[in-house]
């Protein structure tokens, strides 16, 4: 392997390449994730890395003893999680290599490359595959690097562009409605009609909002129990909804009944009690549990599915429109990181080339020292000395650049150590100081 | 003094004008974007440097003066300028919200460029001997008259939003601005302020009237201030013990801001008042 080449590699599938029952069969535990680390390595990686999440499963390795990459990928699933990715199935598999590796990285630590896009999940999920990297011994100065730039890509487009920003839930849109309307949650109070999925979704997302007061109302009260020891909620009666309504101040309803539960007089008559402070209604039924007459009374704000959806849809837009941006951040981070990586060849290829030369110049003159006189000696030493610094002071200074001078300069620390025979095992010891 | 005066007079709106612009960036920016990025901190930091010019300016001239300097109409849109940073500043610090900014500060801008493009080529009035209470009339005032403009200008963004909430409406406007609720609570307690500082500002008023013997009552401009005012006491008041709540609050405090308004421009163009600036 020549010193300067970039290694590390990635193999892995996500998302868009494989289906749902493939992604979950991979899904890896830590033990599981210690073992491919430990093939890894035991194959010949210097450095090894696995991600694995619901969505990908993806393994980051350096060294170049693995010739074939996704073959040895294939196996090593085959070998851990019992699937055969060697057949047509590997069609599910991608193959990265540096800088397409390393640009891959930065693009799922960006949130590029997820599901939802934007979602800020997959950072901490990066973190963990590090974390269980380095406790599994696969870890080293390029991987560290590389979750270091990653990580500071992602807070770049997080704080530098909108691909966060907005809901991308149905949920999620009516938690961020109602702290437009209200500002602070933490007071606020939450009546929830129905105890199914939904409710129980909302019932979380308002809980990180800060709201802590709940109420329920189900018709089965069985369910309504369940649902209110787990979310910490008081349990009313679907007909006392006209007695709790004016003490609530988010309304969140997803029944199956046929008709609606809440009614514009029963709205407006909490209104008067409630002495018109504003009162939120997310309708996420079909068909409506609230009456669409209430979003005409003063201060009170009605979304149903289609309303919620409409912002979601927007917040996705808007979005899209960040990724150029976000990829812009991720070329400039991407560039930074491959400087550094190239940097590491450039030390220990001048150390060598240097030596190699003075060796040579110093068995020379030792040679020839016989055929001078002694007091010679002295003078023939600083004329040879002189000789050899001048002749290396050039291809010094250009080979200390050569990292600054993409993609010449890899080419040119390449054919240098190719040129004076510089042993590439005792590069790939300095270049990996562990 | 001679050399500072016409130097801060001229320092004064770029300083405001340079963090109108600060203010414009933050409001253009995406939401949340130039959060920790240091790109946020520009407007309000010139519009701090701007205030304490400002002071320093007043104080100058004060000094050079021997009065409060408000003895013109110029002086009296400085003075008011003034008094909208102030009081923005202060609703700034203590809601932690910078996209409202922009709202204001070119209005204090335009306030103050106004007064130092032609306030220098009035010719200096000399004021009559007044007592320091009435100056403190004229300044109690120009503070109340500033927060009613800074309740009316949240009033104006409540509405704007709340019209924006009930269309499901993600507008530029809503992604930038401030929780409804926040909106309403600003209105309303700028115009308790207002209220309070018009309601010195009338007793003063009154007091050193009596004491000049000036006949204060038959001043149309006493009626329609306390009419002014009575109306905007009634908007706060029915906000906080009525239940009256958004729009029709809202709307309250307007109506008793252009009652104020309207009474300011009725005295100088169709009534004899004692008390005009010129």
């Amino acid at each position: 392997m020549a010193a300067g080449t970039l290694d590390l590699f990635c193999v892995g599938l996500n998302h868009e390449t494989s289906p749902l029952e493939v992604r979950d069969a991979l899904v890896m535990n830590e033990s599981e994730v210690e073992r491919a680390i430990q093939a890894l390595r035991e194959r010949g990686a210097s450095e090894a890395m696995v991600l694995s999440t619901c969505n990908r499963t993806e393994v980051y390795a350096r060294g170049t003893a693995i010739e074939d990459p996704s073959a040895f990928v294939a196996s090593l699933l085959r070998e851990i999680k019992g699937m055969d990715l060697s057949g047509k199935e590997g069609r599910f598999l991608y193959t990265y290599r540096e800088p397409d590796s390393v640009r891959h990285f930065f693009r799922v630590a960006c949130g590029l490359d997820s599901q939802v896009l934007g979602e800020p999940q997959i950072t901490g999920q990066v973190k963990d595959a590090l974390t269980l990297a380095a406790r599994s011994g696969g870890t080293g100065p390029v991987i560290d690097r590389l979750l270091g730039a990653a990580l500071h890509a992602a807070k770049r487009a997080r704080t530098e562009t909108a691909i966060g920003q907005g809901p991308v839930s149905s949920v999620y849109a009516g938690v961020s409605l109602a702290a437009k309307v209200m500002g602070s949650l933490a007071e606020k109070r939450l009546l929830l009609i129905g105890a199914g999925e939904v409710a129980g979704l909302a019932a979380a997302h308002f809980k990180d909002a800060g709201v802590t007061r709940f109420m329920v109302a189900n018709r089965s009260r069985g369910r309504a129990e369940s649902f209110a020891a787990g979310h910490g909620a008081r349990i009313v009666s679907l007909e006392a909804i006209p007695v709790v309504l004016p003490g609530a101040d988010i309304v969140v309803t997803a029944t199956a009944s046929p008709h609606a539960i809440v009614r514009e007089e029963m709205v407006r008559a909490a209104m008067k009690i409630r002495k018109n402070r504003s009162l939120l209604f997310l309708d996420f039924a079909v068909p409506r549990d609230v009456e669409p007459a209430v979003s005409r009374l003063p201060n009170v704000f009605l979304r149903d599915l289609d309303a919620l959806g409409a912002i979601v849809a927007q917040s996705l837009s808007h979005r899209r429109a960040e990724i150029p941006k976000v990829e812009a951040i991720i070329e400039e981070e991407l560039a930074r990181f491959l400087r550094w990586h190239r940097s590491l060849a450039v030390v220990p290829t001048v150390t060598a080339f240097r030596s190699s030369v003075e060796r040579i110049a110093q068995q020379e003159m030792e040679r020839h020292r016989s055929r001078f006189r002694p007091e010679d000696h002295g003078a023939l030493e600083a004329l040879v000395h002189g000789i050899v610094q001048k002749l290396l002071h050039r291809p010094t200074t250009r080979l200390t650049r050569a990292e600054e001078e993409d993609p010449d300069g890899i080419a040119r620390i390449d054919a240098v150590r190719d040129l004076f025979g510089i042993d590439e095992e005792d590069s790939d010891a300095d270049r990996n100081p562990r | 003094m001679q050399l500072i005066l016409p130097l801060l007079t001229t320092l004064l709106p770029v300083l405001y004008g340079l963090s109108a612009a600060g203010y414009a960036r933050v409001y253009m920016a995406e939401p949340g974007i130039l959060n920790g990025t240091g790109g946020h901190r520009g407007g309000p930091i010139l519009l701090r440097a701007a205030v304490v010019v400002h002071a320093l300016y007043l104080a100058a001239r004060g000094f050079a003066e021997g009065h409060l300097p408000l003895a013109s109409v110029y002086d009296f849109l400085s003075a008011t300028g003034f008094s909208l940073a102030v009081v923005y500043l202060y609703v700034e610090m203590r809601q932690r919200i910078r996209t409202t900014g922009i709202f204001v500060i070119p209005l204090v801008f335009f306030l103050q460029i106004l007064s130092s493009a032609y306030g220098a080529s009035s010719p200096a009035l000399q004021p009559p001997i007044r007592p320091v209470w009435f100056e403190l009339h004229t300044l109690a005032a120009v503070l109340g008259y500033s927060a009613f403009v800074v309740s009316a200008i949240y009033g104006i963004l409540f509405l704007i939003l709340y019209r924006d909430i009930k269309a499901n409406r993600l507008s530029f406007f809503y992604e930038r601005m401030p929780p409804l609720e926040t909106l309403g609570r600003m209105n309303v307690s700028a115009a308790g302020a207002g209220l309070v500082l018009l309601a010195l500002a009338i007793f003063m008023g009154m007091g050193w009237a009596s004491v000049a013997g000036v006949r204060f009552l038959s001043d149309p401009k006493t009626w329609l201030t306390v009419i002014a005012w009575l109306t905007l006491g009634f908007a706060v008041l029915a906000y906080h013990r009525l239940g009256w709540r958004g729009p029709r609050a809202v709307y309250a405090s307007l109506a008793g801001f252009t009652t104020l308004i309207l009474s300011r421009f009725a005295v100088d163009l169709f009534f004899h008042s004692f008390h005009t600036f010129r």
